[in-house]
């Protein structure tokens, strides 16, 4: 393996992200390459002084912007939906027996309507065209002429 | 007694729960604020950064399938957001070729400067998929898989992204971190 392909080990090393066997391969190699070791160790400096950076502050701007997030979402809703959701989510308290007298009469509208429907239904279907037998033939009167040989029919 | 998991402050959050929405704030937003202002390079611009991502978890997070990664949504969310920032203003986001820096070679502008400060406009130097894996890694420690996940990449590729930040870094900071440790 060249050096670039051992640097390229040290960075996954640093990382945590090499096993055992590897490592064991990397640091054979580091102890004879000055110039692996030279890696590594800048790159364990760099590790540690980026660590090492100030945490940056989030302005109280920021914070206030974000936070706002939620009521904004609310308020920003449309009023006829804002509406309609609450009349939806609305609980409302009846008496038992106007809840089943308005059930019932919700049934029997139900049932009034269908039977109207159907009663509609029954009349509006289109008569068949009906065939017409005419029982009685015309009287037919018929006079040959042998002698012309012509027939006539009256 | 408050929830510890995000999976429980997200459930609460679907009830539009603002107190479970303000606690993720409170859990996220130095490290999301972080990440955004090592991208952007830029306060106000991060700021605003921040605040579109937890909009977004705010109006999304019904739809947030896997809700035990919340954290690595946020750090995604954020990172679109940074980048959408950086379209806008014509920067350029994508990387080719095998250049790690942005800006000038950050040599120049270690001279008589602190180390810590150095360091960090080195950083802020690299490109931004370099500086990115650079930032969710050293100063947040997530994991490859996670950073793979945010930046919409391989683990494979994560890997070779830090090994050549972390080259790039080191070949331009090492004549100062000598110095500072006096080898």
């Amino acid at each position: 393996m060249s050096c670039a392909q051992f640097q390229q080990q040290i960075s996954t090393y640093i990382d945590g992200e090499t096993d055992d066997r590897d490592a064991g391969v990397l640091f054979t190699h580091l102890s004879g390459c000055d110039d692996c070791r030279a890696f590594l160790r800048t790159t364990l400096q760099l590790h540690q002084v980026i660590a090492a950076f100030p945490t940056p502050d989030v302005s109280g701007a920021l914070d206030r912007r974000v936070l706002r997030i939620p009521d904004r979402a609310t308020t920003q809703r449309p009023a006829i939906r804002v509406w309609l959701e609450e009349l939806w989510k609305r609980r409302i308290a009846i008496p038992l027996p106007a809840a089943v007298t308005t059930l019932l009469a919700l049934v029997l509208t139900a049932a009034f309507a269908l039977s109207l429907a159907l009663r509609s239904d029954r009349t509006s279907v289109t008569a068949r065209p009906e065939t017409v037998y005419i029982m009685e033939m015309p009287a037919v009167e018929i006079q040959g002429d042998p002698a012309r040989q012509t027939t006539t029919i009256h | 007694m408050e929830p510890v998991t995000d999976r429980e402050l997200l459930d609460r959050l679907c009830s539009r729960d603002s107190r479970a929405f303000e606690l993720l704030y409170q859990r996220y937003k130095v490290a999301l604020f972080r990440f955004c202002l090592g991208i952007l390079k830029d306060q106000h611009r991060a700021e605003d950064a921040v605040h579109e991502t937890f909009l977004k978890l705010f109006r999304w997070s019904d739809a947030l399938q896997d809700r035990t990664s919340c954290r690595a949504w946020l750090f995604r969310v954020a990172r679109n957001e940074c980048l959408m920032v950086m379209r806008r203003e014509r920067h350029s986001a994508i990387v080719d070729g095998e250049d790690v820096w942005d800006e000038d070679t950050p040599l120049t502008i270690l001279v008589g400067q602190q180390t810590q400060d150095s360091i960090s406009k080195a950083l802020d130097a690299l490109k931004v998929e370099y500086r990115e894996v650079i930032l969710l890694r050293e100063s947040d420690r997530l994991s490859y898989a996670e950073i793979a996940a945010i930046t919409d990449s391989s683990e494979s590729a994560v890997k070779s992204r830090l090994f050549k930040a972390r080259r790039a870094l080191a070949s331009a900071l090492a004549p100062l971190l000598d110095e500072r440790t006096g080898i």
